[in-house]
């Protein structure tokens, strides 16, 4: 099996303020896969994949350690170009965020940042829609206010917003916590196919989807990173007895 | 057991009478105050109100034409200078100023500035446009009202920003936006009617001042759009007028005062009705 790495941990250590709340992180992700990240509340999931895009700049008392090394550069360093970065690690949030303009305007947000106009922005908006299969359910609403569409089309929109600027990696902090069963499935069933363009990483409460969706999974457990590899490992025979126990259950 | 429960209802009972009485003691004077101009208001209301000048002094009737225009000339002008530099400092407390630690001194000083009394507006313009020029003008009433509502519209526009989640601000950060893109595209369409109330609310509050006119813009007894000149204002002629020895301008106070009054309720009126439609 091919395996290329989109983005390697190395060493990543994150303080909020005076709390370290990241400690020592190394982990590869591997392209075109999807990458789970799976641990109880509070041990830094999210944290870490806000490091990824560099989020966690936009607040003060933030200090990162380490390197995360993507496209040959370390881009934690001072002098990475967040605008850039930003626009190839696009992000999927927990609640749907829909802008308050048309569904259209959504959707071409991003495009229109990078000056893409007129039938290349109508087609590329449409192609987007059609990823992220909400195209048929939106055709034609396209002019109407983001805020009608149901929870789920919101946080597919979101997904189509993200994807049409063409990103190398996707992250989604918890994308279906806010969903139905349905709509839930709808996004898995997104997110798999999208990975054979996207590298994905996905922070989850919720295991089975986890086991369903993931390539790689990877535990974090107060901050620390305890054990990683091929998903079907880590939920059938994991190393760590720690990995064990949260997986049957027994706490978090 | 009985007892406490039976106290705490006596204590109950005891503070809604209280609360009851001091509400019905603020109400009463209110609506003797608006009662008293609503009749005095109407009976004394015409059509000349609004389309004569004023006659000589003693000579009966005229009307106040030259100070509602005025009065308009004034707040419009003063609107279009406060307004913007109201809203960009709202987004600058809101969008850039949140991570700095003098922030919240400057956030502080504007808050204490909404309650600044008026007059004090009119005094720093009387010392700054009217004494070096050594002539009353209209600029400076403009300027001194455009001031007073800064704070009003800043504030809001702050409280209004900051109901924004943060979140849809990440979201367009995760598309690779720049910060003025966000706030352009984003975050005051989010906010757009709560900001627009504070405008209402703002351009409310200086209609019905006199004070900061009453050195700036002074008055003046004939129709002027000459910005350094005095300019006549509806509260400052209502004052005058009110002074003043003849009945008759008497009863034009009386009608032009009900007027102001019931452009500010309706200007607040249509705020709240904004502010509640977003939602």
């Amino acid at each position: 099996m091919e395996r290329k790495i989109e983005i390697e941990v190395r060493g990543l250590n994150f303080y909020y303020g005076e709390k370290h709340v990241l400690k020592n992180i190394n982990l590869s992700i591997f392209k075109n896969k999807v990458t789970a990240l799976i641990g109880p509340s509070g041990c830094g999931k999210t944290t870490f994949l806000r490091c990824i895009n560099r989020m966690h700049d936009l607040y003060l008392g933030n200090r990162y350690e380490g390197e995360i090394i993507f496209e040959n550069q370390n881009i934690l360093d001072k002098n990475t170009d967040l605008i850039t970065l930003r626009a190839k690690i696009g992000m999927v949030f927990q609640k749907p965020t829909p802008f308050p303009m048309s569904v259209f305007d959504n959707v071409a947000y991003g495009l229109k940042l990078k000056g893409i106009k007129g039938e290349e922005l109508k087609a590329r908006v449409e192609k987007a829609l059609i990823d992220a299969a909400l195209w048929d359910e939106v055709k034609d609403k396209l002019k109407e206010n983001a805020f009608s569409l149901s929870g789920g089309q919101q946080q597919r929109l979101c997904i189509a917003r993200a994807i049409a600027v063409e990103p190398k990696v996707l992250l989604f902090d918890e994308p279906t916590s806010a969903l139905d069963p349905i709509s839930s499935s709808k996004i898995e069933e997104l997110i798999i196919k999208l990975k054979s363009k996207i590298t994905i990483i996905i922070v989850t409460h919720n295991m089975q989807q986890a086991a369903r969706i993931s390539d790689y999974t990877a535990f974090m457990y107060l901050g620390e990173l305890i054990e990683t590899g091929p998903t079907e490992k880590i939920f059938t025979t994991p190393e760590k007895k720690l990995t064990e126990e949260y997986i049957t259950g027994r706490f978090g | 057991m009985e007892i406490t429960v039976l106290k705490r209802k006596l204590i109950s009972h005891l503070m809604l009478v209280i609360s009851f009485f001091t509400a019905m003691y603020g109400l009463f004077w209110l609506f003797w105050i608006l009662g008293t101009l609503f009749i005095n208001g109407f009976r004394y209301l015409s059509l000349d109100l609004f389309l004569q000048d004023p006659t000589p002094p003693g000579i009966e009737g005229g009307g106040l034409r030259h100070a509602f225009i005025g009065h308009f000339f004034i707040t419009f002008l003063a609107t279009l200078i406060g307004v913007p530099i109201g809203i960009c400092a709202g987004i600058y407390y809101a969008e850039y100023g949140k991570n700095l630690k003098i922030f919240m001194v400057f956030k502080n000083i504007t808050d204490i500035m909404v309650s600044t009394p008026s007059i004090i507006m009119g005094a720093v313009f009387y010392a700054l446009i009217v004494v070096p020029f050594k002539q009353f003008n209209a600029f400076s009433g403009i300027l001194s009202l455009a001031l007073l509502m800064v704070p009003v519209i800043s504030i809001t526009t702050y409280e209004m920003l900051s109901l924004v989640p943060d979140t849809l601000r990440e979201a367009a950060y995760a598309l690779g936006a720049y910060k003025w893109q966000i706030i352009k595209d984003v975050t005051l369409k989010s906010a757009k009617f709560g900001i627009l109330t504070g405008v209402l609310l703002g351009v409310a509050r200086i209609t019905g001042e006199t004070a900061p006119l009453l050195f700036t813009a002074f008055n003046n007894s004939y129709l002027s759009f000459d910005l350094f000149k005095p300019m006549a204002s509806l509260t400052v002629t209502i004052f005058n007028y009110v002074m003043g020895p003849y009945d008759y301008w008497h009863k034009q106070a009386w009608a032009a005062s009900l007027f102001l009054t019931l452009l500010v309720l309706i200007l607040s009126l249509f705020a709240k009705m904004i502010f509640h439609k977003k939602g």
